[in-house]
């Protein structure tokens, strides 16, 4: 059954000393499976909270409610699908990487769910490696993550994550911080990585030039929800805050979006974005709008289209 | 346009260990930052950039070459002889974060200059308007570094750089780590203050699109590090 990944009524809580902090809102999507789907928005959005929660990665001080099933079956809560069934890139792969210990001694812990012997880990690293553009897998097996360069380490943590054959990979902020020609090495990468048996990804990015190389649609965040999802999301953005984001590009000049995010974990009662928003009428601060289809496989969140 | 900051012929050269074999990262670069203009600086990643950067501000010395500030070799100074140089030259990084002591507020790391500098009159006025013109609000001085977000980070770096009233502003990959609408959000700042207190600017970037919409002028170093034996 390959029902892809649903989320339902989803909410992520971090209980802080003085306050709770809602970083997921109650977000309720589908991810289709054979798909890659990207979740872009601004920093502090919730969007890496929210594949931390698909993964079982969220930290014991967070409390989390609602559900999340992939092709059918409970993920909310337990690691068992992490590895083997859903892989990981994370952020930051100089930080990602132990420095203390081998690309072997990380592919190996990765390889784990497989129960292999050692040999076998080690011809499989090997291969793995080479799936990913090491032509010489031997020397690279043996070095530690400061003798790689900013490319190599990505394309180790690609390999850590797809160890197993996941059917899903949730990569997030891939190219964060890198140059453009690491950047489109990171692209090749992971769009490679669908012939390497991982059907569906959810990329987790503020990278639009990524998100629209790389992803069949979009789903865009806003302080813990999703306001729009879709494909053509960047092309015909329906959302006020979308288009306001988008304004933000370097072919539209830099512009800024005006006004103050809201704080971490600010809950407003109507539409998260409404004081912010060119198009806000009484009804927007007070209502929350609920998702409304104005074209096909196009989701938004916005009165304007009612 | 008069040179307000200057470099020739600088030569830099790691050693990552006693091994291996040197690495030359600058091969007798030259590079003029004019007074009032925005220079980017641009390459990819491990072209020496930044190492360029921190000699031109005196933060590490140099294998081989000349630093000037203001016409004069500044090369060789140390010590309080390069104090004067020291509040002219402000440098804001890509990972503010790091520039900011963990346990202090803000209203601690923006005083620490201050006092060093010996700015004794008005210290509250100058932080209220510079944090005016960075569109931030003085709640922030209570915080601690982990209790902002990047944006609001970067600000407060730029706040701090600012109260010294320097005259050059080195940006090194100043907004790479921020999304794009944070990211333009801190670039029409720096517009504004560069515009303000009539500073340089050397910024450095690799993302090409951000360096034509600041710079008047842009120098690229070459791609690669030379290895091997020097």
């Amino acid at each position: 059954m390959t029902d892809g990944l649903r989320i339902k009524d989803l909410s992520v809580t971090f209980q802080l000393r003085d306050r709770d902090v809602r970083a997921v809102d109650g977000v309720s999507v589908h991810f289709p499976a054979g798909q890659i789907t990207g979740i872009i928005g601004e920093s502090g959005c919730g969007k890496s909270v929210l594949g931390m929660a698909v993964l079982g990665l969220l930290p014991p001080y967070a409390k989390a409610a609602g559900s999340i099933t992939l092709d059918g079956s409970p993920l909310l809560g337990t690691r068992r699908a992490l590895g083997v069934k859903l892989g990981l890139i994370p952020q930051n792969p100089a930080e990602s990487l132990n420095p203390a210990r081998t690309v072997q001694a990380h592919l190996s812990e990765a390889l784990r769910p497989l129960s292999l012997s050692r040999r076998e880990a080690k011809a499989w690293s090997a291969q793995l490696l080479r799936d990913f553009g090491f032509p010489d897998p031997a020397r690279v097996l043996k070095a530690y993550p400061h003798e790689l360069s900013g490319g190599m380490q990505q394309r180790v943590l690609c390999a850590v994550g797809s160890a197993c054959t996941p059917a899903w990979l949730l990569a997030d902020e891939p190219t964060k911080g890198l140059d453009s020609a690491l950047r489109d090495q990171v692209l090749d990468t992971l769009g490679s990585m669908r012939g390497r048996g991982v059907a569906s990804m959810l990329v987790i990015t503020h990278d639009l030039t990524l998100a629209r190389s790389l992803c069949q649609s979009l789903a865009v965040m806003y302080a813990g929800q999703v306001l729009e999802m879709g494909q053509g999301v960047l092309e015909h953005p329906l959302h006020p805050y979308t288009a306001a984001f988008l304004n933000a590009l370097p072919e539209h000049g830099f512009q800024p979006i005006q006004g103050i995010a809201p704080r971490a974990g600010q809950r407003l009662p109507g539409c998260p974005f409404a004081p912010r928003c060119p198009h806000c009428r009484e009804r927007c601060t007070r209502e929350r709008p609920g998702a409304c289809q104005p074209e096909s496989q196009h989701m938004v969140r916005c009165f304007l289209y009612e | 346009m008069s040179d307000i900051l200057e470099c020739r012929q600088i030569v830099k050269t790691f050693r990552p260990c006693l091994r291996r074999a040197p690495i030359q990262v600058l091969d007798h670069v030259d590079l003029r930052l004019c007074q009032g203009e925005t220079l980017g600086l641009m390459g990819p990643s491990g072209c020496g950039k930044s190492t360029l950067a921190r000699i031109l501000l005196r933060l590490i010395p140099c294998d081989g070459g000349t630093v000037l500030f203001q016409g004069r070799d500044i090369t060789h100074l140390s010590g309080q002889a390069l104090l004067p140089f020291r509040r002219q030259t402000q440098l804001i990084s890509q990972r503010p974060e790091t520039f900011f002591d963990p346990r202090w507020t803000f209203q601690q790391s923006l005083t620490e200059p201050m006092d060093i500098f010996h700015i004794q009159g008005g210290r509250r006025a100058m932080v209220a308007e510079l944090l005016d013109q960075v569109k931030l609000t003085d709640e922030l001085l209570t915080r601690r570094p982990h209790q902002v977000s990047g944006g609001e980070i970067q600000r407060l770096a730029l706040v701090r750089a600012l109260l010294l009233q320097p005259r050059v502003l080195v940006l090194d990959e100043a907004t790479s780590m921020l999304d794009i609408s944070v990211q333009a959000q801190i670039l029409q700042i720096i517009k504004e203050v560069r515009r303000r207190y009539h500073l340089s600017c050397l910024l450095i970037t690799h993302d090409r699109e951000v360096a034509e919409y600041m710079c008047d002028r842009i120098q690229t170093l070459p791609a690669e590090p030379r290895g091997g034996p020097v």
